[in-house]
C-alpha cells in the first residue's frame, strides 16, 4: 500500500510543512517533473490510492462536483462552476481530452496504472495547455533507478458483480527499469433501486447496465548516463459498456465501445544549467456507439501525432526559465462529419521563474497557440508567492486563457458552425495557506469571466449548431484542512475540502433570456468532503463522506436536484508482519454507508448500500 | 481539533436525518389547475433522457396558465419526451416518445384513465373507433393498432420506416411516412394499406381542405431535396400539385389549416399563410419570428387565433406566442419546457 504515490504524497506535504519547496535541489532528472508547473500556483495533489477510476480519485481527494449518470456509466467533471470541456486531461504531459467532444469520460479514464495525479486549478492550466478555463488534470507515470523485483496483485470483488483486477509488475536496477501492468475491471450493475416515475414507487432492478474494461501498460525507461535518460510508455484500454435509459423508459439495449491507445517515447537530458526533454507521441481512440432499435451505429475514430520540446534553463539557483514548444496533429472520422477533418495544434510556451530572497517569488508566462482555422488570444499568465514567518503562505495568481471549438462544433454535418470563436476567459485567484507539522489549512477566492461561452441550439432548418452564446461570470471559495494526530497508538489524518461557486449566465444572445443571472445547470453552490484515516498497528480505516448541494437542471432555476451526502468505509487489515519484505492486506469497503436514496442526473437511478471486499498482495525480491 | 470533530459530527447528523427528496423537483411546489374555461392544451416536449415532458393548460378565458398539470393532477411525472397530443371522444392521447407510451387522460381534470404500454417509438396517435387507435412510430417500422377501450396494443401495420402526421377522411387513413418520399393509405376497416402516394422527401404533416384536397408538407430532408407543399386529390390519390421551396436548405413544417378550411399555415423559420386556391407559395412571410426559433404552431378552431412555441435553449421554460387570426400579436405565454404541441379543447 505504500506505493509510489503515497511516498510522493508524503513528500509533498513534508516539503510543504518546512517550506522548502522552492529551493533548487542539485538537477537530477528523477526530481524534474518538467510539467509541473512551478509552485508559485496553487497544485492538488491527487491519490490514486484505493481507486480504479478517476473520478474515484477526484471524489476521494477534492470536493469537486461530479456529474453522474450511473454506476460505471459516464462521468463529468465541473471544476470551479466550468462544464466538462473546460477541464483538461494530460497523460504524461500530452492532452487527452476527446477532440471530437471536447471532454472525457471519467469512469473510462482509468488511474489503475498511473503513478501520480494532480489536479491544477484555474490559470495554473495554462502551464501544459489551453482550454482548461476551470483547470486540468495531470496524469503522470514516472520512475526511480532503485534496484527492484516487485509484483502487487490486486483483487476487489463486490456487489452486482464488481470484480476488479489489478496486475503491476516492476523490473529494475540502476540503468533500466520496466513496469508492466494489467487492469481488468467489470461489473453487472444491476442493483435495486426504488423507480419514483411510477404512480406507487416500486421497487425494480437496474438493466442494461454492465460494464467491461481492460487495460494494458507497459512502461519501459532507461538511464544511459547520469545525466539522461530514456522512457517509452505504452498504455491500451478497451471497454465496453451497456447504457442503461433512464427510469421507466424501457431499454433499447444500447451499447457503447470505447478503444484507447496512448504511446510517448521520451528523452531527457541535463548538462549544467540546462534541461532537456523531448516526447513523442502517437493517440488513437474509437468510439462506437450502437442503438439497434433506432439503427444507430456510429463510429468516431482519432488519431493524433504529438509531440513537443521543453527546456528548462537554470541562472542560479533561485531564476529560471522555461520553453516548451508543442505540436499536434489531430486527425478524425466520424459518420457525422463529411469525410476526414484534420486539425494543427502548435504552441509556444515561455516562462520566467524567480525566488526572491525575502520569501517572494513569482512567475510570469505566456503562451501562444496555432490552430488549424481558428483564432486563438495569447495566453499571458502571472503568478506570485509570498511566504511569510515559516509557516504562512500568501499566493496569487491571474490568467488569461481560452478554449478552441472542438471537432464537433466545426464540423459536425450538418450544423458544425466552422465560424465558432474559442471561448475566451479572464481568471484571478488569491489564497492564504498555513503549513505546521500536523496542520495544513487553505483558504482561495477567485474569479473568472468567460465570454464566447459555445452553446448548441436549434436553428431554424430543423437541425442544431453551436453558437457563442454568452458570457459567464464565475466567483468562489475553496477551503481545505489537513490533520495529522495521534491518540494514543492511533494515527489519524483528517482531510476536508469545502467548495462555494457561484456561477452565472450575465448575457446572452437571446431575448427576453430567463436565465440571465441565474446559476448555470448542474453547478451545485456548496460542495464539500471530509476524509478521515486512522491507523493502528496493522489495521487501517478510511471514512469519507461528500456533500453535494442541490444543482438547478433548468437555466431558468425552477427545478432542481436535491442534495446528496453519501459517506463510505473502509477498513483494511494487514495480514502480514510488520515490516515483513513482502506484504499483505485485506480489506472491507462499504459504499453508501448510510443506504441513502438519490440521484446525480435527473431519473437516472444510483445504488443503495452496496459491499467490496479487496484484497492486495505485494511481494518483494 | 475541535473544528475538525465539530465538522465530522455535523456531517454525521446531516446523514442521520433522512431528508427525502429524490429526483427533480420543482422550486414553486405545487402549481394549480382550477377555472373553468376553454382551454389549450400546450404539450412540452422536456429534454430528452430526463422525463422531464409536461402539459400546460392555458385558459381562453381567463388569460392563465397553469403548468406542469399532469405532474400536480397525477402526482406523476408523464414521462421522456412528449410527441404529440390528440384528443379522441373527450380524451386526451399523449403520446411520450422515449418512455415508448401513450397516456390517456380525462379532459376535465387531465387525471390518468389509462396507459397505452408496449410501443417501440410512438409519435401520433389518430382514433379510428371505440375499439381502435393508430399511432404511429419512429424507429419500429410498424403501425401500431392500439384499442382506445383497453388500453391495449392489438395489432401492427407493417411499414418500411418512420412514420410521422396521420388523420382519417371517409373511411381511409393517410399516413406521412417521413423516412420517405410517401404517404400511405391505410382502409381502417380492413388495416391494409391500399395505395401510396408519393410526395417530396420527408413528408411530415397533413391536413384536409374544404374541398377534400390533402395537403401535404414535405421537409425535404436536411439539404437532400427541395422542400414542396403538395396536393393531392383524395378520390384518386393522385398529386395534383407540387409547390417546390427556392432554398433547398429550408425546412419547413408544422402544416395547419383554419377553421374555413380555406387558408394553410405552416412554418419556415417565420409563419406563412397560403389560400388553398394559390398556384404558388406565398413569399412574405405572415408573421415574423423575430429572434425566435419557432418549434410548433397552432390555430384555435373556435376563432382561428395563432398559437407558435418557442423553445428558447431548450434549458429554460419556453414561450407561446399569441396572435388573432390577423396576425395581430395578442400576448406571450410562460410555459413548460420545450413547447412544442397544441390541442384546443372546446368549452
Amino acid at each position: 500500500m505504500r506505493n509510489w504515490c503515497t511516498i510522493y504524497f508524503v513528500i509533498f506535504f513534508s516539503l510543504m510543512v518546512t517550506g522548502q519547496i522552492d529551493t533548487l535541489p542539485e538537477v537530477e532528472i528523477e526530481v524534474v517533473n518538467i510539467n509541473a508547473p512551478s509552485a508559485t500556483f496553487k497544485t492538488i495533489e491527487l491519490s490514486t490510492e484505493n481507486s480504479n477510476t478517476l473520478n474515484q480519485v477526484l471524489e476521494r481527494n477534492t470536493a469537486v462536483y461530479l456529474k453522474s449518470y450511473g454506476l460505471g456509466n459516464l462521468v463529468t467533471v465541473s471544476v470551479r462552476g466550468s462544464n466538462a470541456s473546460q477541464t483538461q486531461l494530460l497523460w504524461n504531459g500530452f492532452t487527452i481530452n476527446s477532440p471530437t467532444l471536447g471532454q472525457n469520460d471519467l469512469a473510462i479514464s482509468s488511474t489503475a496504472l498511473i503513478d501520480n495525479a494532480s489536479l491544477q486549478l484555474g490559470a495554473a492550466s495554462t502551464n501544459n495547455s489551453s482550454g482548461g478555463l476551470g483547470g486540468a488534470i495531470l496524469l503522470e507515470n514516472s520512475t526511480d533507478f532503485i534496484k527492484r523485483t516487485e509484483l502487487d496483485i490486486l483483487k476487489e470483488n463486490g456487489s452486482f458483480g464488481i470484480d476488479n483486477s489489478t496486475l503491476k509488475l516492476k523490473l529494475g536496477n540502476n540503468k533500466w527499469q520496466s513496469f508492466t501492468g494489467f487492469s481488468k475491471k467489470e461489473a453487472k450493475n444491476n442493483f435495486i433501486y426504488t423507480d419514483f416515475l411510477q404512480k406507487e414507487p416500486k421497487r425494480v432492478q437496474q438493466v442494461n447496465a454492465a460494464f467491461e474494461q481492460l487495460e494494458l501498460g507497459q512502461n519501459i525507461y532507461f538511464k544511459p548516463t547520469e545525466n539522461q535518460q530514456f522512457s517509452l510508455k505504452l498504455n491500451g484500454v478497451k471497454s465496453d459498456r451497456q447504457l442503461p435509459s433512464i427510469m421507466g423508459v424501457q431499454t433499447n439495449g444500447e451499447q457503447q465501445l470505447d478503444d484507447s491507445f496512448k504511446s510517448a517515447l521520451a528523452w531527457s537530458y541535463n548538462k549544467g544549467n540546462y534541461f532537456h526533454q523531448l516526447s513523442l507521441g502517437y493517440f488513437y481512440d474509437f468510439l462506437n456507439y450502437i442503438d439497434t432499435t433506432a439503427n444507430i451505429d456510429s463510429k468516431v475514430s482519432v488519431r493524433a501525432l504529438k509531440g513537443y520540446y521543453k527546456a528548462k534553463y537554470y541562472f542560479n539557483n533561485n531564476t529560471q526559465l522555461r520553453l516548451s514548444l508543442n505540436t499536434d496533429k489531430i486527425w478524425a472520422n466520424s459518420s457525422n462529419f463529411d469525410g476526414q477533418k484534420y486539425q494543427a495544434r502548435d504552441a509556444v510556451f515561455i516562462e520566467y521563474y524567480q525566488q526572491l530572497k525575502n520569501g517572494l517569488s513569482y512567475t510570469t508566462s505566456i503562451r501562444k497557440e496555432f490552430i488549424t482555422d481558428i483564432v486563438s488570444p495569447v495566453v499571458p499568465a502571472v503568478a506570485v508567492k509570498y511566504d511569510f514567518y515559516k509557516k504562512h503562505q500568501l499566493l496569487f495568481s491571474a490568467a488569461r486563457n481560452f478554449r478552441a471549438p472542438t471537432f464537433n462544433d466545426l464540423f459536425w454535418s450538418p450544423g458544425g458552425n466552422p465560424n465558432l470563436q474559442p471561448e475566451n476567459g479572464i481568471m484571478g485567484e488569491i489564497g492564504y495557506n498555513y503549513s505546521s507539522r500536523a496542520y495544513n489549512f487553505g483558504i482561495t477566492t477567485y474569479y473568472s469571466f468567460i465570454n464566447n461561452w459555445i452553446q448548441w441550439l436549434p436553428s431554424d432548418k430543423g437541425y442544431w449548431s453551436p453558437v457563442n452564446l454568452k458570457e459567464v461570470e464565475t466567483m468562489g471559495v475553496e477551503l481545505s484542512l489537513e490533520k495529522k494526530f495521534t491518540i494514543k497508538k492511533v494515527q489519524g489524518s483528517l482531510n476536508g475540502n469545502y467548495n462555494w461557486v457561484i456561477a452565472k449566465n450575465r448575457t446572452t444572445l437571446i431575448s427576453e433570456d430567463a436565465s440571465i443571472d441565474k446559476q448555470l445547470i448542474y453547478v451545485p453552490k456548496n460542495t464539500a468532503s471530509i476524509r478521515l484515516r486512522l491507523d493502528y498497528k496493522s489495521v487501517n480505516l478510511i471514512y469519507q463522506q461528500s456533500y453535494n448541494g442541490s444543482v438547478f437542471i433548468d437555466a431558468a432555476n425552477e427545478v432542481y436536484m436535491p442534495n446528496y451526502m453519501p459517506a463510505s468505509i473502509q477498513v483494511g487489515w494487514e495480514l502480514n508482519k510488520l515490516k515483513a519484505k513482502n506484504n499483505y492486506q485485506l480489506g472491507v469497503r462499504i459504499n453508501n454507508l448510510y443506504n441513502e436514496e438519490y440521484q446525480v442526473v435527473a431519473n437516472r437511478p444510483l445504488p443503495g448500500r452496496y459491499f467490496s471486499i479487496i484484497l492486495k498482495l505485494k511481494f518483494n525480491k | 481539533m475541535r473544528l475538525t470533530i465539530y465538522i465530522i459530527l455535523l456531517l454525521l447528523f446531516f446523514s442521520a436525518c433522512k431528508k427525502k427528496e429524490v429526483g427533480p423537483q420543482r422550486v414553486d411546489g405545487i402549481a394549480y389547475f382550477k377555472e373553468a374555461g376553454s382551454k389549450v392544451v400546450i404539450g412540452c416536449e422536456g429534454n430528452f433522457g430526463t422525463a422531464n415532458a409536461s402539459l400546460s393548460i392555458y385558459n381562453t378565458e381567463t388569460n392563465l396558465v397553469s403548468n406542469n398539470v399532469f405532474n400536480t393532477q397525477n402526482n406523476l411525472p408523464l414521462g421522456d419526451v412528449l410527441q404529440s397530443t390528440s384528443l379522441f371522444n373527450g380524451d386526451l392521447y399523449i403520446v411520450v416518445n422515449n418512455s415508448n407510451k401513450v397516456v390517456v387522460v380525462d379532459t376535465s381534470n387531465f387525471k390518468v384513465k389509462g396507459t397505452i404500454t408496449g410501443l417501440t417509438s410512438p409519435r401520433y396517435f389518430l382514433g379510428i373507433s371505440e375499439s381502435k387507435g393508430y399511432v404511429t412510430d419512429l424507429f419500429a417500422n410498424e403501425i401500431s393498432i392500439v384499442n382506445p377501450s383497453t388500453f391495449q396494443k392489438i395489432g401492427a401495420i407493417s411499414v418500411s420506416s418512420w412514420t410521422e402526421e396521420l388523420l382519417m377522411n371517409n373511411g381511409n387513413v393517410y399516413v406521412a411516412q417521413k423516412g420517405t418520399n410517401q404517404v400511405l393509405v391505410i382502409d381502417s376497416s380492413t388495416d391494409e394499406i391500399t395505395d401510396s402516394i408519393t410526395v417530396g422527401r420527408e413528408p411530415n404533416s397533413l391536413v384536409v381542405d374544404a374541398f377534400n384536397n390533402l395537403w401535404v408538407l414535405c421537409s425535404g430532408g436536411i439539404n437532400e431535396a427541395q422542400p414542396s407543399l403538395n396536393k393531392i386529390n383524395i378520390s384518386s390519390n393522385s398529386v395534383t400539385s407540387s409547390l417546390l421551396f427556392n432554398d433547398i436548405s429550408d425546412s419547413p413544417s408544422s402544416l395547419r389549416i383554419d377553421s374555413s378550411k380555406q387558408e394553410l399555415f405552416y412554418l419556415n423559420n417565420d409563419v406563412f399563410r397560403q389560400s388553398i386556391s394559390a398556384t404558388s407559395l406565398n413569399s412574405s412571410s405572415y408573421i415574423s419570428a423575430g429572434n425566435s426559433i419557432l418549434y410548433g404552431l397552432g390555430i384555435n378552431p373556435f376563432n382561428n387565433d395563432i398559437y407558435t412555441a418557442d423553445a428558447i435553449d431548450y434549458i429554460q421554460p419556453g414561450k407561446v406566442f399569441r396572435y388573432d387570426g390577423a396576425g395581430n400579436s395578442l400576448d406571450t405565454l410562460s410555459v413548460g419546457l420545450i413547447p412544442q404541441d397544441f390541442t384546443f379543447l372546446e368549452n
